[in-house]
C-alpha cells in the first residue's frame, strides 16, 4: 500500500489552519459608522454597503441603493445619519461585495439573538410588507426598484467610467490604479458582475449578444435615458403632491439615486438628467441630516 | 409609409411576441390603413436592440414597444383615434400608466415565456414547430433552442423552475447546472425532493423506475403551473385594483382604465392574454383558469381583442424582401458589415 509522505501528511493535518467556533461572532466595530441618536426599539442592525464618503461631517454610502436605504433606516428608526463618533448601536459598514451572499450590496445584518443577513430582495419585500398599503404607492415603489435600478446598472456598463470613479463608488482596490493590467482586469471582472445585478442580463439576454458590430446595450441605454427622464419628472410631481409616510419612503429611495448620481456620475448622460432637476436635487440634499 | 417589422408569417403575427401584436394593434387604431404596412420579417438584425418590434418611419427607426408608444403619443392622429394617448392626460395617470407598462413588460412577460417555452407540452407541440415557418433553411435549427434556454433561465426569476431563485437574486441565476461527479450527485444530495438514483435490477424494475420518474416530472410541472397561475392572478389583480382606484368601480367589474378607450399598457396586457390563452396551444391551463377566476376581465378583454383583430385584418401585411429575409446569406452579410439595416 502506498505510504503518504510525512511532509504531505503534516501539511494536510495542519488544515484547517484556524478553527472557527460556532459561537455568535461580533462584527468588528472599528469599521462601523454608527447612526446618531437613540431608537425606541432595541433592534441592532448594520447595513453593509460598497463604500462610504464624507458629506460635511456626515458619513454616507456611495451607491444609490445603499444610500436610499440608509436614509430610510435612519428615518424609520428616528436616527440621524452616521458621523465619525456616532452613538447608537446601529450603523453602516463598507465591505467587499464578494462578502455578500449574492455578490451585491447592500445587505442588512441584523444582530439580535441570532444573526440574520437580509439581501436586497428581502429588504425590499419587508419594506413593502410593513409600510405600504396604498396600491398607487406600491406601483410607484416597484417602478423605482425596477426601472431606476436598471438604468443605473446600464450607466455603469455603458459610460466607460474611469477606474477612480468605480473605486470611489464601489470600493475597488485603489492601490492598483497605476498598474494598467491589474486595473483593467479588475474593471473587466467587476463589470461582468454588474451586468447580473437586478437580474439585468438574464432579463435582457439579447442585448449581450456581442458577435455583431451593433452595440445593442448602448442603443438600449440611450433609449432608456429618455424613459428615465420622463419617469423621474412624473415621480417628482407625485412626491410634491403627496406627503404621507409612504411617499416619504419613496422620496428617500429616489434621493439615494439623485445624490449618488450627482456626486459620482455627473459627467454621464444619467447625470445630465439628474442635474436638470435642480430644485428636487436640492430637496434631496436637505434629507441628509 | 411606416413599416412595422414583427415576428410572424403569412399575414399573421406570432404568439411568441405579444409586443409585436400590441404594436400592430396600436398602429391600426391610430393610423389610416394606407399609411403603414406590417412586415412579417422575423429578423431581429433589423432592430438596434436585437429585439422586435421595430417601426421604421421616413427619418428614424423606433426599437421596441415603448419607443413605438412614445412616437404614437406624439402623433397628431393619436388624440382623434380610439386610443388613449398619455400625452393629454394628467401626470398622475401618466405615472400609473408607466408603472403598469413596466409591470407587464417585466412580470407578465415571464409568465408568457413559461407558458410557451418551459411548459413541455406547449413547447414540444407548438412553439418549437413555429420557427420552421419563420426561418429559411438552415436558420431554423438553433433559434428555438436559444429562445428556449433564455426562457428557462428567465422563469427561474419567478421561482417557476426546479432550481429556485428570487427576482432579485443576482448570482445563482447564472449558474449552470453542475454536472454530477463522484462527490456531487443526486444520491449524496440532502435535498428531500431529490429523486434517489436507483439501479435497475431487471427490465421490469427499469420500466417501473422510468414510470416513477415521469410521474415525478409531471408533478413538478403541475406545481410550477399552479405557481404560474398564482402569480398571474396577482399581476391581474394589480390591473383590477387600478381600475377600481381610477374609475371608482367595485372589484367585480372591469373596463377601460383611463377613460373610454384602451391605453398602451392595456393593449399590451390584452396581447399577452391573447397569447396566454390562445386556442392554438395544446395545454390551455391558463385559459381555463382565467375563465373561472377572472370572468369579467376575460370577457372584457376578449371583446377588445376581437375588435382589435378585426381592425388589424384590414391592414396591409407583406412578407420580407431582399435583405429583410432572415436567411443565412443575409446573416453572413450582416456579420461582415456588407448589409446594414
Amino acid at each position: 500500500m502506498l505510504q503518504v509522505p510525512q511532509t504531505i501528511k503534516t501539511f494536510f493535518d495542519a488544515v484547517p489552519v484556524k478553527n472557527i467556533s460556532n459561537d455568535h461572532t461580533k462584527l468588528d466595530d472599528i469599521n462601523i459608522y454608527h447612526f446618531q441618536g437613540t431608537s425606541n426599539s432595541q433592534a441592532k442592525f448594520t447595513l453593509a454597503v460598497f463604500n462610504t464618503t464624507q458629506e460635511g461631517d456626515l458619513i454616507i454610502p456611495t451607491d444609490p441603493i445603499s444610500l436610499g436605504y440608509t436614509l430610510i433606516l435612519s428615518h424609520k428608526s428616528k436616527f440621524t445619519l452616521p458621523k465619525e463618533n456616532g452613538s447608537s448601536n446601529c450603523g453602516i459598514m463598507a465591505m467587499s461585495h464578494l462578502g455578500s451572499p449574492n455578490n451585491v450590496l447592500p445587505v442588512l445584518i441584523e444582530d439580535d439573538n441570532l444573526r440574520n443577513i437580509k439581501t436586497l430582495d428581502s429588504i425590499n419585500h419587508d419594506l413593502i410588507e410593513n409600510n405600504f398599503d396604498s396600491h398607487e404607492a406600491k406601483l410607484v415603489n416597484s417602478l423605482v426598484d425596477s426601472k431606476f435600478y436598471d438604468v443605473w446598472v446600464q450607466c455603469i456598463l455603458n459610460e466607460d467610467l474611469p477606474y477612480k470613479v468605480l473605486s470611489e463608488l464601489f470600493g475597488l482596490d485603489e492601490t492598483i490604479e497605476g498598474n494598467v493590467v491589474l486595473r483593467e482586469t479588475q474593471k473587466y471582472e467587476f463589470l461582468t458582475q454588474v451586468a447580473n445585478w437586478n437580474s439585468f442580463k438574464l432579463r435582457h439576454p439579447t442585448l449581450f449578444e456581442q458577435w455583431t458590430r451593433t452595440n445593442y446595450l448602448k442603443n438600449y441605454y440611450e433609449s432608456q435615458i429618455g424613459e428615465f427622464a420622463k419617469d423621474l419628472q412624473l415621480i417628482i410631481e407625485y412626491l410634491n403632491n403627496n406627503s404621507d409616510e409612504q411617499s416619504t419612503l419613496i422620496k428617500h429611495k429616489v434621493a439615494g439615486y439623485m445624490i449618488s448620481i450627482d456626486k459620482f456620475l455627473k459627467s454621464t448622460k444619467l447625470g445630465d438628467v439628474v442635474v436638470s432637476q435642480g430644485e428636487f436635487l436640492h430637496q434631496c440634499y436637505d434629507l441628509l441630516v | 409609409m411606416l413599416q412595422l417589422h414583427v415576428w410572424g408569417v403569412d399575414g399573421e403575427i406570432s404568439l411568441i411576441s405579444p409586443e409585436c401584436l400590441a404594436s400592430a394593434w396600436l398602429l391600426s387604431l391610430v393610423f389610416p390603413k394606407n399609411d403603414f404596412e406590417i412586415v412579417t420579417s422575423s429578423n431581429t438584425n433589423i432592430s438596434d436592440i436585437n429585439k422586435l418590434p421595430v417601426l421604421i418611419t421616413d427619418d428614424k427607426k423606433l426599437n421596441g414597444f415603448s419607443e413605438i408608444v412614445d412616437f404614437i403619443d406624439g402623433n397628431k392622429f393619436a388624440n382623434e383615434s380610439g386610443y388613449w394617448s398619455s400625452r393629454a392626460s394628467s401626470p398622475r395617470e401618466k405615472l400609473i400608466h408607466s408603472c403598469l407598462l413596466n409591470l407587464v413588460e417585466t412580470r407578465v412577460d415571464v409568465i408568457n415565456q413559461y407558458n410557451l417555452y418551459s411548459n413541455t407540452k406547449n413547447y414540444e407541440k407548438y412553439t418549437r414547430k413555429l420557427f420552421q415557418n419563420y426561418f429559411p433553411f438552415p436558420m431554423m435549427y438553433n433559434q428555438p433552442l436559444k429562445f428556449h434556454n433564455n426562457a428557462v433561465a428567465q422563469v427561474k426569476l419567478l421561482g417557476l423552475s426546479k432550481n429556485k431563485t428570487s427576482f432579485f437574486d443576482f448570482t445563482t441565476t447564472f449558474q449552470e447546472e453542475v454536472a454530477e461527479t463522484e462527490y456531487f450527485n443526486s444520491e449524496l444530495s440532502d435535498d428531500e425532493d431529490e429523486e434517489e438514483k436507483e439501479v435497475a435490477l431487471s427490465s421490469l424494475h427499469e420500466k417501473q423506475l422510468i414510470a416513477k420518474s415521469k410521474t415525478k416530472a409531471a408533478l413538478l410541472e403541475s406545481k410550477n403551473s399552479l405557481r404560474c397561475l398564482v402569480l398571474l392572478n396577482h399581476y391581474l389583480q394589480e390591473f383590477i385594483k387600478t381600475f377600481k382606484l381610477l374609475q371608482n368601480e367595485n372589484e367585480n367589474a372591469f373596463g377601460y382604465l383611463f377613460g373610454g378607450s384602451p391605453s398602451a399598457c392595456e393593449l399590451l396586457l390584452y396581447a399577452y392574454l391573447h397569447s396566454l390563452s390562445s386556442e392554438k396551444l395544446p395545454d390551455r391551463f391558463v385559459s381555463s383558469y382565467l375563465d373561472l377566476k377572472h370572468e369579467k376581465l376575460v370577457s372584457f378583454s376578449k371583446e377588445q381583442i376581437n375588435n382589435l383583430q378585426k381592425s388589424l385584418s384590414n391592414s396591409s401585411f407583406r412578407p420580407p424582401q431582399g435583405a429583410e429575409i432572415p436567411s443565412l446569406f443575409n446573416e453572413v452579410g450582416y456579420l461582415l458589415g456588407s448589409i446594414k439595416y
